[in-house]
């Protein structure tokens, strides 16, 4: 209870600078729907070609986007030295790493809330039919990119280079999510008729339930001096 | 420098002459399969190159995590080698995966689940190799990277079945067909030959790594 | 150096070898079975004697601090 409400905390102050300064917010969005508008000039104005693909653009665009605000994680913290200054932070270390990680979960569902419905609008789609698979996949998926990305990006946040560190550590370690993701996103976009985007949700549960217990269990070996 | 003690001359000397004899025995002694034809002899190198790396990379796993609890540097040494020699047998595994599949698939390349998981195997240890270059010191690169050693070996399983779901989606997995002793035979002599490899050019990569950790040392002392 | 330039030797030597022997038996495909066996050959000697220099440049390093170190 004790940890939660230390948790709580952070995140609270974190939300706090982020809706007063909107320093990370305003930038992810824009750049988001940058990617999506390479991508949709990229693969030209075909629009069947673009529906058909669009659950894979949409999360290449939102893993992009989420590296983008991962590495601005601990950037409150900078000015007292990164990892230096999370250790000030008194109390079980764990209470950081979930206080970082709700931040990281709800500044990217946020993303996620004005993405979806841009993408619907450029690629032609009409989403509402499918909003309650759309939020589900959303919602695991964002736990599962914040769960590894807030975790490495500890690890690397005093690291020379962190730039390329993360996404090369970040990327291969989310294959899962991103297979997840897209899979069910694609199947639930094209009316899933044989109840295969269940499949990927599993898959999205099980990699979201097992990568917050190690990450749990082994951020306070992370955090030591 | 070169091998030093008549355990490793040995070992050195056994693993050459092992793997002559499964590259001769694999070449020209069993003869060429029923169904393939002679591009089935890549199997006899590509599975032990398999093998050896997802044993390598087994090693990194029990080492990292016997550091987690000892912070025992020895621990570090052996992960860091066997990660390094693990990239080494995977790199082999993937190119000798293209030399069998463009003849049989008609491809270099193809998203079978085995082949696609070894690739992003290749991508997270070469990960957790860059890593320890980036880190510069030496507790603190030991602890990360036994850190990164323990998440990318636990993520394997879930790798391979989302890359099997993906795949086995539109096409059924190719069950094994029953092997003829032959073949068993010649697998068996290589991959024991791979698995003394391995063993020598750990022996050899440990004793390079401790003798950098010694010169850290002494260039951290010196500065 | 010298091991370094005789294995090289060596090695293409064998090469050329199971290229002409793949030939004479009209192993078909040969050209795929013989870049196999020479990959992976190449790849484990390029390493063990990769390990060979970088052991010795390190070794030597450390002695030169050696060094350094007797003469405070």
């Amino acid at each position: 209870m004790h940890m939660l409400r230390r948790a709580w905390a952070i995140v609270w102050k974190d939300l706090l600078i982020e809706a007063r300064t909107k320093q990370s917010f305003n930038a992810m969005v824009f750049f988001a729907a940058l990617v999506l508008f390479i991508f949709s000039f990229a693969l030209g104005p075909d629009t069947e070609l673009l529906q058909k693909v669009s659950g894979g653009l949409l999360w290449v665009g939102i893993a992009f986007t989420g590296l983008l605000s991962l590495s601005r994680t601990y950037q409150n913290e900078e000015t007292s030295g990164g990892l230096e200054g999370l250790r000030a932070y008194p109390g079980d270390p764990r209470a950081i790493y979930l206080g970082k990680l709700l931040g990281n979960i709800v500044l990217l569902l946020l993303v996620e809330a004005v993405l979806f419905p841009a993408a619907g609008i450029l690629f032609q789609a009409n989403l509402w039919p499918y909003a309650g698979g759309l939020v589900a996949v959303a919602l695991l998926g964002t736990v599962g990119f914040s769960l590894v990305g807030t975790f490495y990006s500890a690890l690397t946040v005093n690291l020379r280079a962190r730039e390329v560190m993360l996404p090369l550590l970040l990327f291969p370690a989310l294959v899962p999510v991103l297979l997840g993701a897209v899979n069910a996103t694609t199947l639930i976009l094209e009316g899933d008729l044989m109840g295969e985007a269940v499949v990927w949700l599993r898959v999205l549960t099980a990699f979201d339930i097992i990568f917050f217990v190690i990450c749990i269990w082994i951020f306070p070996i992370a955090l030591e001096e | 420098m070169g091998p030093k003690t008549v355990v490793e001359k040995t070992l050195g000397g056994l693993a050459l002459l092992a793997m002559l004899a499964g590259s001769y025995v694999g070449l020209a002694v069993v003869p060429a399969d029923a169904a393939q034809g002679n591009v089935q002899r890549l199997m006899y190198v590509h599975v032990p190159a398999a093998w050896l790396s997802f044993l390598a990379f087994f090693v990194v796993f029990v080492m990292s995590v016997l550091y987690l609890i000892q912070r025992d540097p020895r621990w570090d040494h052996v992960a860091a080698s066997s990660a390094e020699i693990g990239v080494v047998f995977t790199v082999v595994t993937l190119l000798l995966g293209m030399m069998w599949g463009k003849p049989t698939w008609g491809v270099f390349w193809t998203w079978d689940p085995r082949l696609t998981t070894t690739a992003i195997l290749l991508a997270i240890y070469v990960g957790y190799m860059a890593l320890r270059s980036f880190a510069d010191d030496a507790e603190k690169r030991a602890r990360w990277s036994a850190i990164v050693g323990v998440i990318g070996f636990a993520n394997v399983p879930i790798v391979y079945m989302s890359v099997t779901w993906w795949r086995t989606l539109h096409q059924p997995p190719s069950s094994p067909r029953s092997v003829a002793p032959d073949i068993l035979w010649t697998l068996m002599l290589n991959l024991a030959a791979f698995t003394l490899v391995y063993a020598y050019l750990m022996v050899r990569r440990i004793r390079l790594s401790k003798l950098e950790g010694e010169l850290e040392k002494r260039m951290a002392y010196n500065a | 150096m010298r091991k370094w330039s005789v294995i090289s030797v060596v090695y293409i030597l064998a090469l050329i070898l199971l290229w002409t022997y793949t030939g004479r038996v009209a192993m078909e495909n040969r050209g795929f079975v013989v870049t196999g066996y020479g990959v992976t050959w190449g790849a484990l000697l390029w390493y063990t004697f990769r390990l060979n220099s970088r052991e010795r440049t390190t070794a030597r390093a450390v002695e030169s601090f050696e060094v350094v170190g007797a003469g405070e």
